[in-house]
């Protein structure tokens, strides 16, 4: 995609963007000035040390943490002004979340955790029970597991069923937290095909990882360092040449010292 | 021991808001139940103190002084029985005291010499006035009627005897223990010696002499009464009024011990609430911090210990705030006392009572470390790894209840179920709590429709037939002027009606004699019906049981000299003449006494104002009217009295229940938030609103309360009846008046509903603050 193709396809953009925390009298500055547009059907992989301010990004960009200074944008309207409960609904009609600890809801079955997030923007039930059991067989979940608690399961098929219920109101944006950092290998290749899957479709995705296999899976990585972004690597749509671009993010990872 | 205090501290650190919450319940509770223990312990003891040390008799026989004589005396003072006899001249006379309490007053009143010596009802002066009152008609006062008539010292009352006036300047109110209240019908008055004389003058036949009795101890009052008057009458003398000790006591305590009932039941209730709601805690506190148990296991702590460590906050709290509830109802009880001085005609004064308070803070303190020990007993069973995976028996859901799929209603109406269905505990502590204060507010709540909108319920209950106006009539052609009062304007309709002394087979009793029964308004009949001919007669319930009489039976009846005998056909009661009362038709009284009634009472139209009736009865009659009785007044005075009563208890129990319903809610909200406060973040994290996931909470008490509110109140239709039974049967009131309307009480449920509600949206407020984002900074 050419440059200016993709400047018009900006989905969301941070302005100056700074977040820091006060404990006492100490502050600490987490993100520094940071600019960044994020590309609709993009997979963005941030990537950064421990403290860099990955998560504190993805939260800030996605308006589940508001930013100290600094405008996001979404699609040309700024969020950083809206209240709590604008924010909810922003949250509610545009982005999914999937997180490293999963974060079910555990009194609920996956069924009814993927329709408290999609009944939530309104539509006819039936429709969103069908929506949701399309989405379950998508990420390879048999029925016999729709109808089990959180408690009841692996966590690959938590995690698989933690992605439906990000994704059932077909958010703009799924931001993913570290998805596969509770996962065992297995688990994480399934979930991580889903990812790949969903991004195929047009899905923009925002993942954070440390994991370099996650990583892979994305089409543009972004590098951070105290709060800024340090450097940033095209990947490309994901193909099956792994070492072509296992390479490619070696060179780009060992450039950034990670 | 320390491990244990310092583990102790980390409990109380951690739920120290809810620990206070439990303590203020606790301290209500105490407040209450020390209130009527106090009441219990020391109320009765100091009524009989009070009579001990003005050395009251036991019996009280008034007999006309023209048939007393030496060998009455000796006859009297020869029973076996008797230990002490006093003969105490006094006048009696029907009076009518004028603006007692901005009204007319009519008793029976003994005018009494207070320079007479008393060894027997003796006096104790309360107040007496500081000021010279040569010259003047002096008299002293009982406390009631000073009190409750609304005498102050150095004021005048005015007693109208056969149309003439005598008034006094009050000098001083005295208490004395020798009648009941009002609701006796006599009562003794005290005039220095030159007052007295001239009363006597005035009224020669009307001197009497009090025997007052004291027994030797174990006697039966109420049989020794019956054999002292058969001695009175073989010595050719009527008893005029005779009266025990127990009745006395009876009328005068009626009051206070209906209200030591009503709080007990009420320190029982909150008692209730208060075990449920710290075993509630105790509970939680174990799923809240079961990894910690675990760790402390791990530790090596043992389960006594780890159980005395939770148990210790609540026990100490109860401690602590029983003790400072006890100790706060005596601020209480001071001003309680006034109220209920008013009607026992009797000043308590408020001491400590150690006994109480050791009781009380005991009870409470050891209610809490039993129960709260139950609860804690859960970790006895916990395995340290297993507690410290959450993966304890019984921790989590194992069902998904209300299928969102499945349930009809929208995802929020939904999510309130699954909320509620989550939470079995809370929903019985809510229930039980809801429920029980739902008694309270249905009770109190009937209480205030019965007295104070419906006051006829609550007041036909307590007296007798209560027309608007009494005209005592001279002339014998009553039928005359009942027509000419029945024409008057705002006059409903006219009774014969008369009280007056008779005796049914041996036994005194106040006769009630009516020319239509079924005309009058309050049918004191509760088995059988009113008499409706000549020869027929319905007799009270005191009576009936001294004679082992029943409906069918007859029975001789004798008015002066004459005796005659009448068919009881129905029981009735009567709670100012303990039972002890009859009533017969105008024509079956015509057929023993000669005299013709002479006494109207008179039902005026709704709005029709009492007094300016009866100035208009004395202008078209007003020379065969003897005496006027404006007894709507009178009734609305002794209304005001209950009134006042029922209106402090009702603003205590809605007040209480408040801040109970607003205490429980605290905890169970606080609880929720903290066992969900993950849950709160994903919902966000979701993108639900602050205010969706409020309503969600709030709305997930709501099917509890609407089922605890309104199953309680409508059980009030069942309970409430038998729980009037129980108090009115207590003081002798074998049917009452007391209605519980249906809508009174949906009313009341759907205040309670809508007040749990708003409680609920206002703590679940803090909801608002979790952020999404704490999710991932926790």
């Amino acid at each position: 995609m050419k440059n200016t193709e993709k400047k018009n396809n900006v989905i969301l953009s941070a302005s100056h963007l700074v977040k820091s925390f006060r404990s006492g009298d100490v502050e600490q500055t987490i993100i520094n000035d940071l600019d960044l547009d994020i590309f609709q059907g993009d997979f963005t992989v941030i990537m950064g040390s421990s403290g860099a301010g990955k998560s504190t990004l993805m939260y800030s960009l996605s308006g589940m943490d508001k930013p100290t200074s600094g405008t996001i944008t979404f699609c040309g309207e700024e969020i950083t002004s809206y209240n709590a409960d604008k924010l909810a609904v922003f949250r509610r009609k545009h982005c999914g979340f999937v997180f490293q600890q999963i974060y079910l809801l555990d009194k609920m079955s996956l069924m009814d955790n993927a329709l408290t997030a999609g009944l939530l923007v309104g539509g006819k039930k039936k429709e969103i029970v069908r929506r949701a059991e399309a989405l379950f067989e998508k990420v390879n979940l048999p029925e016999v597991t729709w109808k089990k608690l959180p408690s009841q399961i692996s966590g690959g098929e938590a995690q698989r069923a933690g992605i439906v219920r990000a994704v059932i109101n077909r958010p703009e944006v799924l931001f993913a937290d570290e998805p596969t950092g509770a996962l065992n290998s297995n688990n994480s290749d399934a979930v991580l095909d889903v990812f790949t899957e969903l991004n195929r479709d047009g899905q923009s995705i925002i993942m954070v990882t440390h994991d370099k296999k996650s990583a892979l899976r994305g089409s543009r990585i972004i590098y951070l360092r105290d709060g800024k972004i340090f450097g940033e690597c095209d990947l490309g749509k994901y193909t099956s040449d792994n070492a072509g671009r296992a390479d490619k993010l070696n060179a780009f990872l060992t450039e950034m010292n990670w | 021991m320390k491990q244990i205090s310092h583990l102790s501290l980390y409990f109380f650190k951690k739920d120290k808001k809810q620990i206070l919450s439990f303590g203020i319940i606790i301290l209500i509770t105490s407040l209450i139940l020390n209130l009527a223990t106090v009441l219990a312990l020391r109320i009765d003891p100091a009524y009989d103190r009070q009579s001990d040390e003005l050395h009251s008799a036991d019996i009280d026989m008034v007999i006309p002084k023209m048939t007393d004589s030496a060998a009455l005396s000796a006859a009297v003072r020869s029973h076996a029985s008797v230990a002490q006899l006093e003969q105490q001249r006094a006048i009696l006379q029907k009076a009518v005291m004028k603006d007692f309490r901005g009204t007319d007053f009519e008793l029976n009143i003994l005018f009494y010499n207070w320079d007479n010596h008393r060894s027997i009802h003796q006096l104790s002066l309360i107040e007496r006035s500081e000021k010279t009152l040569s010259g003047e008609n002096t008299i002293y006062l009982p406390l009631y009627i000073a009190k409750f008539g609304e005498y102050a010292l150095n004021e005048k009352i005015t007693f109208s005897m056969d149309g003439r006036d005598f008034t006094y300047t009050v000098a001083g109110v005295v208490q004395e223990m020798q009648y009941g209240n009002a609701s006796a019908e006599i009562m003794g008055v005290f005039l220095p010696d030159d007052p007295y004389r001239q009363l006597a003058e005035e009224y020669p036949g009307s001197e009497v002499v009090n025997y007052a009795v004291r027994t030797v101890e174990g006697t039966d009052n109420r049989t020794l009464l019956a054999d002292l008057r058969k001695t009175v009458e073989e010595h050719q003398s009527p008893v005029l009024f005779a009266l025990t000790s127990e009745a006395k006591k009876q009328s005068r305590m009626m009051v206070t011990n209906l209200l030591t009932m009503i709080l007990t039941a009420f320190a029982v209730i909150v008692l209730l609430v208060s075990i449920f709601l710290c075993q509630f805690r105790i509970k939680n506190t174990v799923c809240e911090e079961m990894a910690q148990m675990g760790v402390l296991k791990s530790m090596g702590f043992t389960s006594g210990g780890i159980i005395r460590a939770i148990v210790l906050p609540y026990t100490v709290a109860a401690l602590i705030f029983s003790a400072i509830g006890a100790a706060g109802s005596y601020v209480l009880l001071s001003s309680l006392v006034d109220v209920l001085a008013l009607q026992a005609g009797f000043r308590f004064e408020v001491a400590f009572s150690a006994a109480a308070l050791i009781l009380t803070v005991a009870l409470l303190t050891g209610v809490t470390l039993i129960f709260t020990w139950l609860a804690a007993g859960k970790i006895r069973h916990l395995q340290p790894i297993a507690a410290i995976r959450g993966m304890a028996e019984g921790n989590g859901m194992r069902k998904n209840r209300f299928a969102i799929a499945r349930t009809p209603g929208s995802v929020n109406g939904v999510l309130m179920l699954k909320q509620m269905a989550a939470s079995a505990q809370q929903n019985v502590l809510l229930f039980v709590v809801l429920f029980v204060i739902t008694i309270l507010i249905a009770f109190s709540g009937s209480l205030f429709y019965n007295v104070v909108i419906e006051p006829d319920h609550f007041m036909n209950t307590l007296s007798d037939e209560s027309p608007d106006v009494i005209l005592q009539v001279s002339s014998s052609d009553i039928s005359r002027v009942k027509r000419t009062v029945g024409h008057l304007n705002g006059a409903d309709k006219v009774l014969s009606y008369s009280v007056l002394q008779l005796k049914v087979e041996d036994e005194n009793a106040i006769a009630f004699v009516c020319e239509d029964f079924s005309k009058a308004q309050n049918n004191c009949c509760y088995e059988g019906r009113n008499p409706s001919s000549d020869r027929e007669i319905a007799i009270g319930n005191a009576l009936a049981e001294r004679l082992g009489c029943i409906i069918g039976d007859t029975v001789d009846v004798t008015y002066g000299n004459h005796s005659r005998s009448y068919r009881v056909v129905g029981l009735v009661q009567s709670v100012n003449n303990r039972g002890e009362i009859c009533e017969l038709t105008e024509e079956g009284l015509a057929a023993i006494s000669e005299d013709p009634l002479r006494s109207l009472y008179v039902y005026l139209n709704e709005g029709t104002d009492a007094e300016k009736f009866i100035d208009k009865a004395e202008a078209v009659c007003g020379e065969d009217i003897v005496n006027t009785v404006n007894a709507a007044k009178k009734q609305s005075e002794a209304q005001s009295m209950y009134n006042a009563i029922v209106n402090i208890v009702i603003i205590a129990v809605f007040a209480v229940t408040i801040l109970i319903v607003l205490l429980i809610l605290y905890v169970i909200i606080r609880s929720m938030i903290t066992q969900r406060r993950q849950e709160y973040g994903i919902f966000k994290a979701i993108g639900y609103s602050g205010r969706q996931l409020v309503a969600q909470t709030a709305g997930s008490l709501m099917p509890v309360t609407v089922a605890a509110a309104l199953s309680s109140a409508l059980l009030g239709l069942v309970y409430l009846p038998a729980v009037y039974d129980v108090i009115f049967g207590m003081i002798g009131a074998m049917k009452n008046r007391m209605e519980q309307p249906v809508s009174v009480l949906l009313l009341l449920a759907a205040a309670e509903i809508a007040v749990t509600l708003l409680i609920g949206v206002c703590l679940a407020r803090p909801i608002k603050k979790i952020e999404a984002y704490s999710l991932i900074k926790e």
